[in-house]
């Protein structure tokens, strides 16, 4: 009987610890669903607390978690937040809702300007969800995606010279044989990797060549990263492009994943075999994209060998925000 | 009777191809003529080590007039004996010389205070050393935390790291050694023991693990010292990485990587030719252990 349990580092220490519990996750806004930084997070009854960071990423370690206490997510222009513990999920989004302020008689709501979004995805199509399966306790519908080298989405523009402001990426963690005791696995936080903005091969409809790179640096798990370059004056001559996330395979990269099954452990002299479990140990590389929600088609392509596109199916959370 | 096989030769060093032969040893003390438990036993050339069992035998295939590597075979407690394979032939015994172990000779501090040094929150540790990874093969057979003690004639009195482990139906069950070493004054590299005594734990699925060290009365004559995991390369301890292959062979426990940045690396690694060299694996990224000391002094 083959045994195949997949573990990530992060939450070996939960899983076994007795009442120490890691909170962490992203606060978005509610309409907009951009993260939200500087949001205060607090465990009440415990009294720990922190702030969200550029990201809207919280992490907080609770010693000693108390059954009945719940999470305080507070910030100015946002109704508070009460999320009991009980109710808190590995990796959720916590969703905060504009408040409305009332000055004589004017009316002040927090509303940012739209802006177009090519292959658009919301929080719903990334988020994991948690449902009873018939293989067990849970599973989700979200899955991640590496490729060994470089992924690139087909990006359509409605108009020519294209300038775009920011690159949405959705991430999650490699739990890709979901175990099915009810604890998800997350990435490691230290993060690097590759962002293309990349031609297309007018021929072969293939990604061609770079146009803008960027090298970007995590330190957080966080599921919805928004990289902005309304600074950098990215802008591509013709309606399509392609956006690419290049893998670093670094060791700051690197995730353990362990794989244990039944080997042959020793040889006696007389040619006998014993048996016995052992580990075999792979190293995946950050990060991990999120494969989305949706039945909505997208046109994407992974490079495995240096050189080589291959087509995918799978609808990866990966859009590009322009200027109108 | 337990026998070691060094199988994995035959794909590493040139006539064995054909062997017939396999040469036994024993590694005994040299006076008391009994054999060293789960001595270390190295081939540097061939990048192969592994560690007796608790009988000290060794079994080599081959012809070994026709090698060309040495071995190289260490223990606690005995100086390291370092033979060229062509000169064993014939043999059946390798004796290794116990040096005398010299207490450190130093007052010890006794301000009531007690330090832990490098301390860490193990939920951070998300990076691991003791398994090969694409760029680079892990073939070593120590791995020791350096360690600045707030005064000298300190005592080292526990030690607390984090190292893989899962929870499910498979335990990274593991045995392995400590070690303990003073600064070498030229090298600046792990040095002189700082214990005779053995120190050996075993342990099922913690990834946490506290050793209390009061027993040993360990004392750190100076400023500067190390405490390193020796693994124990035997049987049970093995896996693999990345695939199931004998030269992809690794060993347990794998050992935590403190995802933090200090001015200095102080990750140490003993190599097969019995060499200290910085760990750099994880440079300029990350630069210790998750291993801290706690020291009274």
């Amino acid at each position: 009987m083959r045994h195949l349990i997949y573990c990530f580092l992060l939450i070996i220490g939960p899983g076994i610890a007795s009442a120490q519990k890691i909170f962490e996750g992203q606060v978005v806004d509610k309409e907009t669903e951009a993260t939200v930084p500087g949001v205060t997070v607090k465990l009440l009854k415990e009294g720990k607390g922190t702030q969200t960071n550029n990201r809207g990423y919280y992490k907080l370690i609770s010693a000693d978690t108390i059954a009945n206490d719940s999470l305080h997510f507070t910030s100015i222009g946002y109704k508070t937040l009460r999320v009991p513990v009980t109710a808190y999920q590995q990796g959720m989004f916590i969703e905060l809702e504009a408040s409305t302020t009332e000055l004589k008689g004017v009316t002040i709501t927090k509303k940012a300007p739209r802006k177009p979004v090519l292959n658009k995805f919301s929080l719903a199509n990334i988020k994991e969800y948690r449902f009873k399966s018939a293989y067990g306790k849970y599973a989700n519908r979200t899955w991640p995606f590496r490729a060994r080298i470089m992924v690139a989405m087909k990006m359509k523009a409605k108009h020519k010279n294209v300038r775009i402001s920011s690159i949405n990426i959705g991430r999650r963690e490699f739990d890709e044989n979901y175990y099915p005791d009810g604890q998800l696995a997350l990435p490691v936080p230290h993060t690097r990797f590759l962002v293309h903005i990349m031609s297309r091969d007018e021929l072969t409809g293939l990604p061609d060549q770079k146009i803008y790179t960027k090298d970007i640096r995590l330190s957080d798990n966080s599921q919805m990263v928004i990289i902005d370059v309304s600074q950098d004056n990215w802008t591509v001559a013709g309606d399509t492009f392609f956006v690419a996330v290049e893998w670093l395979r670094i060791p700051i990269n690197q995730v353990l994943q362990l794989d244990a099954d039944l080997t042959v452990s020793k040889t006696t002299r007389s040619g006998e075999q014993k048996l016995g479990e052992a580990p075999t140990y792979h190293i995946l590389y950050q990060p991990a994209i999120t494969i989305m929600d949706t039945k909505v088609k997208y046109e994407g392509y992974k490079m495995n060998e240096p050189g080589i596109w291959q087509y995918i199916t799978s609808p990866l959370a990966i859009s590009a925000t322009i200027m109108d | 009777m337990k026998y070691l096989y060094f199988i994995i030769l035959l794909f590493n060093i040139p006539g064995l191809k054909a062997q017939t032969v396999t040469n036994n040893f024993r590694i005994v003390d040299a006076d008391t003529k009994r054999p060293i438990p789960y001595a270390s036993v190295s081939l540097p050339r061939a990048s192969l080590a592994m560690n007796t069992e608790a009988d000290g035998l060794l079994s080599i295939p081959g012809d070994l007039s026709k090698m060309n590597d040495v071995l190289v075979i260490t223990a606690q407690n005995y100086t390291p004996s370092v033979s060229p394979l062509n000169k064993l032939s014939g043999m059946d015994t390798i004796q290794l010389k116990k040096y005398p172990y010299r207490p450190v000779n130093i007052p010890v501090s006794s301000t009531g205070k007690d330090s832990v040094l490098n301390k860490f929150t193990w939920q951070d540790v998300t990076y691991f050393a003791g398994v090969h990874s694409q760029h680079a093969r892990f073939e070593y057979l120590q791995i020791a935390q350096q360690f600045d003690s707030p005064a000298p004639g300190a005592k080292l009195s526990q030690i607390f790291f984090r190292r893989f482990a899962t929870w499910g139906t498979y335990t990274e069950r593991t045995r392995f050694r400590l070690r303990f070493y003073d600064i070498d004054p030229v090298y600046g590299t792990p040095g002189k023991d700082l214990c005779h005594e053995i120190i050996e734990e075993t342990n099922k699925d913690d990834p946490r693990l506290t050793v209390n060290l009061q027993k040993y009365n360990i004392i750190i004559p100076g400023k500067k010292f190390f405490v390193a995991i020796e693994w124990l390369r035997t049987f049970e301890n093995a896996g693999y990485a990345p695939n199931r292959a004998e030269r992809n062979l690794v060993y347990k426990p794998t050992i935590g990587i403190l995802p933090y940045k200090t001015d200095k690396l102080n990750i140490w690694v003993l190599n097969y030719a019995h060499q200290w060299k910085p760990f750099t694996y994880f440079s300029p990224y990350y630069t210790d252990l998750a291993l801290s000391a706690t020291v009274k002094w």
